[in-house]
């Protein structure tokens, strides 16, 4: 498996009230959570306060009020092409690397599971019978793949205060049959609140590798929010990279400050790194929607 | 990032276009007596990177599904009976013929059940099709184009042959445009179905090549108005959604050669490829907009257009223009684009109704539901976009989003008028 971006872990976890009609950034009234992965030479950094981080909203420093890690359960939503481009062994390595994720919840953890080709659909019941069960990974006959619309209706979901949310996606960067364009699903991506992490197919092998033909859209829904895209050969093991993804999200550090100096709608650019001297990677979303970051209760 | 390596779908839509080209000379050179017909210069052949990321983005010729065959040997209509072929010149395809024209048409899905059974049998086929240029036959042509219609479905490395073919019986038929009513409205529909198998198949380069072969009989451009030809505004607007085809954001960024380029159906004003292939579609939609049976379509394909070129005032006022018509498919995608175009012009309100009433009109569509999820997220409704996201997620998969057909053309009529070709005797 080739590393092409570990891009940032991090997530902004707006808390709200779930079912808000209309929220609103409450300026210095509002808590802001912000995940971020800090890692040297590849490994978690761990033991890090808020005193080791260096925080910027809009380009005005902020003091940085708590810092935790795997205090809060998680939502993982996997979407995953199943079209003909993924049938046989890569979509039999993609079922056993969901299995493998299920696996790794904790108690108060969920996962949900989307597939899609030219159409959506979201797969339910499956935690009872994992999905060994292959019934549902049948892909439809022909047509184009809609990646962008089922990335985008897979992570427009209910906030939670109390937990964080990652998705995993799982495709070749193909779509010729979305309404949604890339700059629609960027935009969501970023008001979404997930942080999004791809496992991006090729049509090469192990001995000839390749790259994906559109990993650039991929590339760039990672980066926004915080997460990272990682290249996967047609003969690979695909479960090395979700685990790796799920684990990096698990153990990034959740960061939490209220916002000063800086109000307003619009988009907020953060700027998240560490004090302490050495060459560690610092990851974190690049920024948030005011407008859609409401108050934490 | 490195530069990844880019699908090059705008020419992999080239697959069927060399046979077909190749096809309009070979008749030229028949000593059968034959209206003149243009030359048109060979495509050039596709590259086997082509056919990849073609296959990769459409399935491959193997998703359009073999024509649903009526009943076997019902009798339908009366069946075209195409003068028996003298005894030493008779194949096996006249056998065929026979059987099918008895009303059996399901004989050809029955024969050829894979691509190994036309390769048996193609060099004999090739020669069968040649041979029934020489007397018109309309069942004939029925039958051919059926043929080639397996030949697609059931993936043959080079069913654009059979389709030339079968072609070619048609425009050698004797009688001139005016002649023969019965004969010319058979031809027309024959050349919509065509042209409507090419579309469904993705192959947009295709469409307009077959347009060009027969441009001596069915004016299909501008240019070729006003010449005495016939003018067939279904057939205009099959060459625009062709060229629309070639629109698409993916293929835009494919010929851009760069894996960073952003996918937007707005081309931003640098980018002079997408916009004069945007310019290229508004051609022959001027022309379709004046004829009464495909305004509205023609109407609300340039409205997205314009669109997609910035002219977003203008895009909306074109499609305001025209009165609703009782196609539900056409009158969700002017609520779709018209939503797209209100949003553009920062009147989310009016967006959302004009999504909500796509999601009306089409009410197991994904599309309208993906739609609202999106545009309420951006206005700050989360729960709404909740909602929204949750139904499109749920909706049943029975093919009835009206989105994906836009992209492909006639094809969605492709059933009803295979079902006319069957049975019409002129």
């Amino acid at each position: 498996v080739t590393l092409v971006r570990a891009v940032a872990v991090g997530c902004l976890l707006a808390p709200q009230a779930v079912g808000a009609q209309q929220p609103t950034f409450r300026g210095s009234a509002a808590t802001v959570v912000v995940d971020v992965s800090v890692t040297n030479n590849g490994k978690d950094v761990p033991n890090l306060t808020a005193a080791d981080f260096r925080l910027r909203d809009n380009g005005v420093a902020q003091t940085i009020t708590r810092v935790t890690r795997e205090a809060l359960p998680i939502d993982v939503v996997c979407v995953a092409d199943i079209s003909s481009r993924t049938e046989g062994p890569l979509l039999d390595s993609f079922r056993r690397a969901f299995d493998e994720v299920i696996a790794r919840l904790g108690g108060d953890d969920r996962a949900s599971l989307v597939f899609f080709d030219p159409h959506i659909r979201e797969i339910v019941g499956f935690e009872k019978r994992r999905l060994s069960v292959s019934a549902e990974t049948r892909a439809s006959s022909g047509g184009a793949s809609v990646l962008i619309d089922a990335l985008a209706s897979s992570i427009v979901r209910s906030f939670d205060p109390g937990r964080r949310r990652m998705a995993v996606v799982f495709s070749d960067g193909q779509d010729a049959g979305s309404f949604l364009d890339e700059s629609d699903v960027m935009d969501v991506a970023a008001r979404s609140g997930v942080t999004i992490f791809a496992v991006a197919v090729t049509d090469g092998t192990t001995r000839t590798p390749q790259r994906p033909a559109n990993v650039g859209l991929l590339s760039a829904l990672a980066e926004v929010t915080g997460g990272a895209v990682e290249v996967v050969q047609r003969d690979e093991d695909v479960s090395v990279s979700f685990i790796r993804a799920f684990n990096a999200f698990r153990t990034s550090y959740v960061v939490q400050y209220t916002p000063a100096g800086v109000t307003g709608p619009g988009w907020h650019e953060l700027d998240v790194r560490l004090v302490r001297p050495g060459r560690h990677t610092v990851r974190a979303r690049k920024g948030y929607f005011g407008d859609a970051a409401p108050a934490a209760p | 990032m490195t530069s990844a390596r880019a699908p090059r779908c705008g020419l992999a839509v080239l697959f069927l276009a060399t046979a077909i080209g190749g096809r309009v000379t070979d008749a030229q050179s028949t000593p059968q007596p034959a209206p003149a017909r243009p030359r048109i210069e060979p495509a050039p052949p596709p590259t086997p990177e082509d056919v990849a990321a073609w296959e990769r983005l459409w399935g491959g010729p193997g998703a359009l599904k073999p024509p649903e065959p009526p009943a076997a040997a019902k009798p339908s209509a009366p069946a075209p009976s195409p003068t028996p072929a003298p005894r030493d010149e008779r194949t096996r395809f006249d056998d065929l013929l026979a059987t099918y024209a008895a009303g059996d048409t399901a004989v050809i899905a029955r024969e050829f059940r894979s691509a190994a059974d036309f390769e048996r049998v193609r060099p004999e086929l090739v020669t069968t099709l040649s041979r029934w240029r020489s007397e018109w036959s309309p069942g004939r042509a029925a039958f051919a184009l059926d043929i080639a219609l397996t030949a697609f479905a059931q993936r043959w490395p080079d069913p654009g042959r059979f389709l030339a073919a079968a072609r070619d019986i048609v425009i050698a038929r004797p009688a001139p445009f005016g002649a023969q009513p019965a004969d010319d409205a058979f031809e027309l529909r024959f050349h919509r179905a065509a042209v409507a198998v090419l579309a469904a198949l993705n192959a947009p380069r295709d469409v307009e090549h077959y347009l060009d072969s027969i441009a001596s009989r069915v004016a299909t451009t501008r240019e070729g108005l006003g010449e005495g030809r016939p003018v067939d505004a279904r057939l205009v607007l099959a060459r625009a959604t062709a060229r629309e085809l070639l629109t698409l954001p993916i293929l835009l960024a494919a010929a851009s050669r760069q894996d960073d380029v952003r996918r937007s159906w707005i081309a931003p004003d640098g980018d002079g490829e997408a916009r004069r292939r945007l310019r290229a579609v508004l051609e022959p939609l001027d022309v379709a907009v004046e004829h009464a049976d495909t305004r509205v379509e023609a109407t609300v394909r340039r409205a997205f257009v314009l669109h997609r070129l910035g002219d977003h005032a203008g895009a909306l006022a074109a499609l305001d223009r025209v009165a609703a018509e009782g196609d539900a498919v056409i009158e969700t995608w002017r609520a779709l684009i018209r939503g797209r175009i209100l949003a553009a012009l920062d009147r989310p309100a009016d967006a959302v109704a004009a999504y909500e009433r796509a999601a009306t009109l089409a009410p197991e569509a994904q599309t309208p539901a993906v739609a609202l999820a999106a545009l309420h997220l951006r206005r700050g409704t989360r729960e709404q976009a909740v909602t929204w996201a949750a139904r499109a997620r749920s909706t049943p998969d029975g093919g009835r989003d009206p989105w994906p057909l836009y992209w492909t053309g006639d094809s969605r009529f492709l059933p009803g008028w295979l079902d006319e070709l069957r049975t019409s005797r002129p």
